[in-house]
């Protein structure tokens, strides 16, 4: 994230002087204010070292019937580049131990790699799925990896309250051709930067999904992070639930924790 | 008598002030007609079918449980029969891409973006079978062999995205609909056909047809809007004609004319109010009320023409006509109202609108019919030849002719009744959709072409459930599967089967270096599960395995492509393939198969179940509207004579010489029961009338009826025959059947008014003596 720490430093200072970002805001040029909030979202996230929960994952279809997967999801703050996280599978039974890394870029594509204990063997994935549904699940790979500023451009479109304060409605369009959307709006809160909701477009425009977040609760490290979040599908119909439980940072996690070795160690 | 005081004081009001009743019920039916510009076009096969038909519900559950969607499928043949060579490949990645900016497309399958699978060193590559940037390298030269050869190995590709001798291939796009507006459909279409031309003018060389679902919904769409477009006007036309033969007279065919067009729009605008979407059989409404709103014109008008031409004068004319005729047109229509209400009990809701649509028109056009029609006889000039002629003498001879046979009339009939009702269980229902439309229709001609060159586009589903979570990674189930995939493989019509199982073979083998020995399912249940969660984990947008598994991977779906079938051909299969899962799998495999096909398959059958009760009461109703009307039990039930024997014959005949039929089949008795009885009514009536009010014999009042309504009759079957007939041009073949049969029925009605019914009132009398003991006690 080198390219934009200067200028989020900066902000920070003129922030610091003006008081809340709110008010900050208007000395920010309309043409970048769409931009200027996803850097204050970026920019809120940064410092947690590295993260470490539980994650409960519900899929829901039309009918009704509903299925849970359990995983453990550790990442960890990389500068200058994506973040790393390691994902470890605990339930549905045939594929616990199944462990998946992966090295978010910001414009390259993501690499990522699947141990698979039945077969004892570390596979590569092919990154042309980013836009692929994760687990079967409404998120797709890009939803749930780390959201680099620089994976979409900005436009700013209202302000609005969002989880209770002043809150801001940007639009970003993904920047890589392979994404599956061809924009997502986003309802971020003024006072905290935290997302409230998303909503996707898909590859003719066409509202495909809404991606809430509830129940922000604000860790020791005073970062916020939503403990729920639901996922519909409008079109299909079909939803998916996302608990979070157990959010520890500042684990004694290193790289070494995040390469392929470590893979096959995780359980 | 109190009536006829009422109808013939209603006559004189009319007369009198032909302004304000012509005002009144112009604006009626303007108010109704207003309704009009509600009206909307369904363009959804599922409308067809009652929200709690069984079949319906098992295939939204099915929908509910993987993917609710609608294929539009391009056929696409290469003029030179090879599919794998650069245009026509980089041909199918333009459609392929482009399809994804459809209307409510949500997945889009080819060639080009099969996900293929192999082994490289470690690692399983997924990816699309052939990318455009390695199309157009130019460094590396294409392995279209090669390229060819992956295809047509591969199970889910062969028979099914491509032909055998790889010369037609497919881009298969799934829509969804949200069925919010009508419109739906057919703007996807309208979208789907100018892809195919712009297709056509980048890729010259290549033939396109469109077939699947979404196209089929269009196609009914499209149907009940040529329907109405088409066989309205030319109802008009052959009306129009037949009134001036008829009546000769320019003011009484305008007259009429205004009667049809008003009563047309009260039905229609009718719809339009209560929100009732046009389907094919409903759009045959307003033909059907033109032919019914012309009885009832033509009988009042020919009265009126009768006492002019006796050297009355106009408005006395009027008086009488209107007079003689406002009992039976009120009960001829109010018979018809019964008749056509009685569709309700339909499976098939556009039935429920055609009965309901056909009712209000036909209560206008009886309203019309003695309130505007003739006011505006009265205001218009009408020239008659004066002419002495009493009535038709062939009438008489006819009459005497009947009863003078009576006992070989009634022994013949009865006999051949027997006889050719026996042939109707014979009649075979096949509710093959695509044959609902006629040859010359662009969705026959494309998908018989599609049937006949890459696959069957009848599908039937399976939803098969391991009976646990996460379950269908499981070898013993992964092995019935398979066994079931065989199995249906193995059925004579089955063009092709998409099976999970053929997935997992192929990752088995992709798993170990691609080595072919291992193109079986995995072993273990855990390997298996963890295979497919690689393989998912590598899919792309839109290419998942949501359509095919559930959420809880518990249970999978397996879809069978069908070829040319009938409708029992398919319910056959459908029963061996359910009887193959509970014979050979454990409990949970136990399902039915799902689909619109086999909705359709059943719906004849379903049809005729509910139409019987609906016929059976609306035959007890207008029973007992006779009985009432004709003041006598006996001769109320001596009616279901000549309203039930033609009703018989009529389906006897068809089933000896044409056969097959389908569901509009169920109602051809309702709809024609309510018409065939406005001819007893009216010979009845006439009988009645000479019994009682003239003293006569029973057959000299068989004498009289036939002097006074055989004309009448004799025209108002002629037209509604015609009426009936017109539908014959419908490119929908359920309408046709309907049009054919109705018009075949009403012909045998007016035979058996002619004969067996009044050979049959000629016993009812006996001898003389007891007739007028039979005529006194009525007159108590």
């Amino acid at each position: 994230m080198k390219l934009f720490q200067l200028n989020t430093i900066l902000a920070l200072v003129v922030f610091s002087f003006s008081g809340t970002g709110v008010l900050g805001q208007e000395t920010v040029p309309e043409k970048e204010r769409g931009l200027w909030v996803a850097r204050q979202i970026d920019q809120e996230d940064q410092g947690f070292v590295n993260q470490v929960s539980e994650a409960t994952m519900t899929l829901r279809n039309k009918q009704g019937q509903e299925s849970t997967r359990r995983m453990t999801i550790k990442s960890l703050e990389v500068d200058g580049d994506g973040d790393k996280s390691l994902t470890i599978f605990s339930s549905p039974r045939d594929v616990k131990g199944t462990a998946f890394l992966s090295f978010t870029h910001a414009l390259e594509p993501d690499d990522q790699w699947l141990f698979l204990p039945a077969l004892k063997r570390v596979k590569r994935i092919s990154s042309n799925n980013k836009s692929g549904p994760f687990m079967g699940s409404e998120f797709a790979y890009e939803d749930i990896s780390s959201q680099e500023v620089e994976k979409y451009s900005y436009e700013y479109i209202r302000e609005e309250a969002v989880l209770g304060s002043e809150g801001h409605v940007i639009e970003r369009v993904p920047v890589d051709p392979k994404s599956g959307y061809t924009k997502q709006v986003v309802w971020v809160d003024g006072a905290n930067w935290r997302i409230g909701k998303i909503e996707f477009y898909d590859r003719k425009g066409e509202k495909l999904k809404t991606l809430t977040f509830n129940d922000y609760k604000q860790y020791p490290n005073k970062k916020w992070r939503s403990n729920r979040m639901e996922m519909t599908n409008h079109q299909s119909g079909k939803s998916t639930q996302l608990i979070w439980s157990d959010i520890k940072f500042e684990q004694d996690l290193t790289e070494r924790d995040f390469d392929q070795n470590a893979l096959k160690r995780a359980r | 008598m109190k009536k006829e005081t009422f109808s013939k004081r209603w006559a004189e009001w009319v007369t009198q002030y032909p302004i304000v009743f012509i005002t009144c019920g112009v604006l009626l039916a303007l108010g109704l007609g207003y309704g009009g510009q509600f009206i909307t076009i369904s363009s959804d096969y599922r409308y067809f079918f009652g929200e709690d038909n069984p079949q319906r519900l098992a295939f939204e559950k099915l929908q509910n449980v993987y993917s609710k969607d609608d294929s539009a499928l391009f056929v696409i043949t290469p003029k030179d029969g090879n599919v794998f060579k650069k245009n026509t490949l980089s041909g199918i990645q333009f459609l392929t891409e482009q399809a994804w900016q459809l209307p409510y497309s949500r997945r889009v399958d080819s060639i080009t973006n099969f996900q293929h699978t192999y082994a490289e060193g470690d690692d399983l590559i997924v990816k699309d079978l052939v990318t455009p940037e390695e199309l157009s390298d130019l460094k590396n030269k294409v392995p279209y062999e090669k390229l060819r050869e992956i295809a047509l190995n591969e199970p889910l590709l062969n028979g099914l995205s491509i032909n055998a001798d790889a010369s037609v291939t497919s881009v298969n796009v799934f829509m969804t609909f949200p069925g919010k507006h009508s419109m739906e459909i057919p703007e996807a279409v309208a979208e789907a056909r100018k892809l195919v031309d712009e297709f056509k003018k980048k890729y010259p060389g290549h033939e396109v047809h469109l077939s699947g679902d979404t196209m089929l919904n269009n196609a009914f769409n499209e149907a009940g809007v040529k329907d109405m477009t088409t066989l309205t006007p030319a109802m008009y036309g052959v009306i129009i004609l037949i009134m001036f033969v008829l009546l000769r007279s320019i003011s009484a065919v305008f007259a009429t004319f205004i009667v049809m067009l008003l009563s047309i729009i009260g039905g229609m605008g009718f719809a339009g109010w209560m929100g009732t979407p046009i389907t094919p059989p409903s759009s045959i409404a307003p033909v059907v009320i033109m032919t019914l709103a012309i009885a009832d014109s033509i009988h009042i008008l020919k009265s009126i023409l009768v006492v002019l031409q006796k050297g009355n004068t106009k408005r006395d004319a009027v008086v009488e006509g209107l007079r003689v005729n406002l009992k039976p047109v009120f009960l001829t229509s109010a018979t018809t109202i019964v008749g056509f209400l009685s569709l309700n009990f339909s499976d098939t809701p556009p039935f429920h609108d055609l009965g309901n649509i056909t009712s209000v028109g036909v209560a206008m056009a009886f309203i019309l019919s003695i309130t505007v029609l003739p006011a505006m006889i009265t205001l218009l000039p009408l020239k008659v030849r004066k002419s002495n002629k009493i009535s038709n003498p062939w009438g008489t001879h006819v009459g005497s002719w009947v009863t003078g046979r009576r006992k070989s009339i009634v022994m013949i009939s009865s006999i051949a009744t027997i006889l050719i009702g026996l042939q109707i269980p014979k009649i075979e229902l096949n509710d093959e959709f695509i044959g609902y439309f006629s040859e010359d229709n662009n969705f026959r001609i494309d998908s018989d072409y599609t049937m006949k060159n890459l696959t069957g586009i009848y599908q039937i589903n399976f939803d098969l459930s391991s009976g646990e979570s996460q379950g269908i990674a499981g070898p013993a189930f992964l092995k019935k599967v398979e066994e079931f995939a065989n199995f249906l493989r193995n059925e004579r019509m089955v063009t092709h089967v998409n099976s999970i199982t053929d997935v997992f073979k192929r990752l088995n083998k992709n798993m170990h270096a691609d080595e072919e020995s291992y193109y079986k399912l995995p072993e273990a249940r855990d390997l298996a599960a963890q295979y497919l969660l690689l393989y998912e984990m590598s899919l792309p947008y839109g290419l998942d395995l949501n359509n095919q598994v559930d959420v809880d991977k518990s249970s999978t779906r397996l879809t069978a492509n069908l070829g040319f079938v009938t409708t029992s051909e398919i319910i056959e299969i459908v029963t061996r393939a359910e009887n193959w899962l509970k014979e050979n799998c454990p409990e949970s495999m136990h399902t039915l198969a799902s689909s619109p096909v086999i909705m359709f398959s059943h719906i004849s059958h379903r049809n005729v179940v509910a139409m019987l009760k609906g016929t059976l009461l609306a035959f007890g109703l207008i029973t007992v509207v006779m009985i009432v009307a004709l003041g006598s039990v006996k001769y109320g039930l001596l009616s279901l004579i000549p309203n039930l024997v033609p009703i018989i014959l009529g389906y006897g005949v068809w089933s000896i010489f044409v056969g097959e039929a389908g569901f509009t089949i169920a109602i051809v008795g309702s709809v024609t029961l309510g018409i065939v009885v406005d001819d007893s009514v009216h010979f009845l009536s006439k009988f009645n009338l000479a019994r009682r009010e003239k003293g006569l014999g029973v057959d000299e009042s068989v004498q009289y009826a036939f002097e006074n309504v055989g004309g009448a009759l004799v025209v108002t079957s002629i037209i509604l025959v015609i009426g009936f007939a017109v539908l014959m041009l419908s490119e929908f073949k359920m309408n046709y059947i309907l049009g054919a049969l109705s018009a075949l029925t009403i012909a045998l009605a007016l035979l058996i008014d002619f004969t067996l019914l009044p050979a049959v009132l000629s016993f009812s009398g006996g001898k003389k003596t007891i007739s007028n003991k039979q005529s006194k006690s009525n007159r108590q």
